[in-house]
């Protein structure tokens, strides 16, 4: 009698774990993006941006210096840094929506989709 | 009244001039060493004695052992885990980084930009280098989005160098931007509290609040790191086509 009671409680705490096990089972990676809040979203979006002008820039001038073309490259590499900012942003604004919805996408899947 | 910035003013500790270079020990040098030392402790002291079931101090360690492990195989796929230990020694030295700089009187070494660059232009490099060795000059095609006209190519590839380029910038200016701005904040609330006299509980109550949310974000910002860096990583191993 004994044995088939322990058999039951057995049972009892497996289905416990289990419904436990689901429960936590999404959450790490969710919840640390999901508390990121929009000042935060906003603020990692701006730097992406930034960051892609700024450095287009640097190596626009730095060309310049080096070659003695001054004022082409830099304007060039400008609007290159631009384009690569908005790049930039645009990869990581689709990470973030896709690390919030899709979660059983394919691990090796990357930031941009072909 | 002190200038909200004093804080991330460094000192030098032991004067020390290697070859004409500046290598002297400064606060920022020793909080990193105090930063590792503790790092290293909390890591391998409970370990010592490790049980079945996990004491407190254990479970922390496995914990985030597990938590760094399921990042990387998540965000950078197969052949990955020959990086655990790399990803995972700058997950918890980052991660230590930040929460030492919210003890009072300590020094947030990751507010400073060339310490987090430092960081970012090693991983980026190391991951290049990777790349290249691992799939030759095929690895570039990277830099080629396909199914692309060939006229636009031409502004496509640069845009695409230049993003390339700048991840290091980014990784490092989010991180350092963040742990700057938050201590800053702090500060100056601190000020209106010593201010305002009688009614300086009021911006110390933000003190509070801005504290518990900077909890918050040094270990998001920690967290964002090392995924970025899986990322990076993911990059480099599989070829995309």
């Amino acid at each position: 009698m004994t044995d088939g009671n322990d058999h039951s409680l057995l049972k009892d705490i497996e289905t416990r774990l289990e419904k436990a096990r689901e429960k936590n089972q999404p959450r790490p990676s969710r919840k640390a993006t999901n508390d990121s809040n929009a000042i935060g979203v906003a603020m990692r979006l701006g730097v992406e941006f930034f960051v892609g002008v700024a450095v287009g820039s640097i190596i626009g001038y730095l060309l310049d210096k080096w070659l003695g073309t001054t004022p082409w490259l830099f304007v060039v590499f400008f609007f290159i840094g631009t384009g690569a900012g908005f790049l930039n942003v645009f990869r990581a604004a689709n990470s973030l929506g896709r690390t919030k919805t899709g979660k059983d996408e394919e691990p090796d899947g990357d930031d941009e989709q072909p | 009244m002190h200038s909200p910035l004093e804080q991330f003013e460094i000192h030098r500790l032991i004067h020390l001039n290697l070859g004409g270079f500046d290598a002297s020990f400064t606060n920022a040098s020793l909080f990193m060493v105090i930063v590792s030392v503790l790092v290293t402790m909390l890591l391998t002291l409970p370990m010592r004695r490790a049980t079945m079931v996990p004491g407190r101090w254990q479970s922390v360690v496995e914990m985030s052992y597990e938590f760094v492990a399921s990042m990387l195989s998540d965000n950078a796929g197969k052949g990955s885990s020959k990086y655990f230990p790399f990803v995972f020694t700058l997950f918890m030295f980052i991660l230590g980084c930040n929460l030492m700089g919210l003890v009072p009187f300590t020094y947030t070494v990751t507010s400073q930009i060339i310490v987090t660059f430092a960081f970012a232009i090693v991983i980026n490099l190391g991951v290049t280098v990777l790349g290249l060795a691992k799939h030759g000059p095929g690895w570039l095609r990277l830099f080629v989005p396909s199914g692309v006209p060939l006229v636009l190519l031409v502004i496509l590839v640069p845009i695409e160098i230049v993003s390339y380029l700048s991840r290091p910038m980014s990784l490092s200016v989010r991180l350092f931007a963040n742990m700057m701005g938050g201590h800053t904040i702090l500060k100056v609330f601190g000020g209106f509290a010593v201010m305002l006299g009688m009614f300086g509980f009021v911006p110390w109550l933000a003190i509070v609040a801005v504290t518990a949310l900077e909890f918050l974000v040094a270990v998001l910002q920690a967290y964002v790191f090392a995924i970025l860096t899986c990322i990076y990583l993911s990059d480099a191993l599989h070829v995309k086509h």
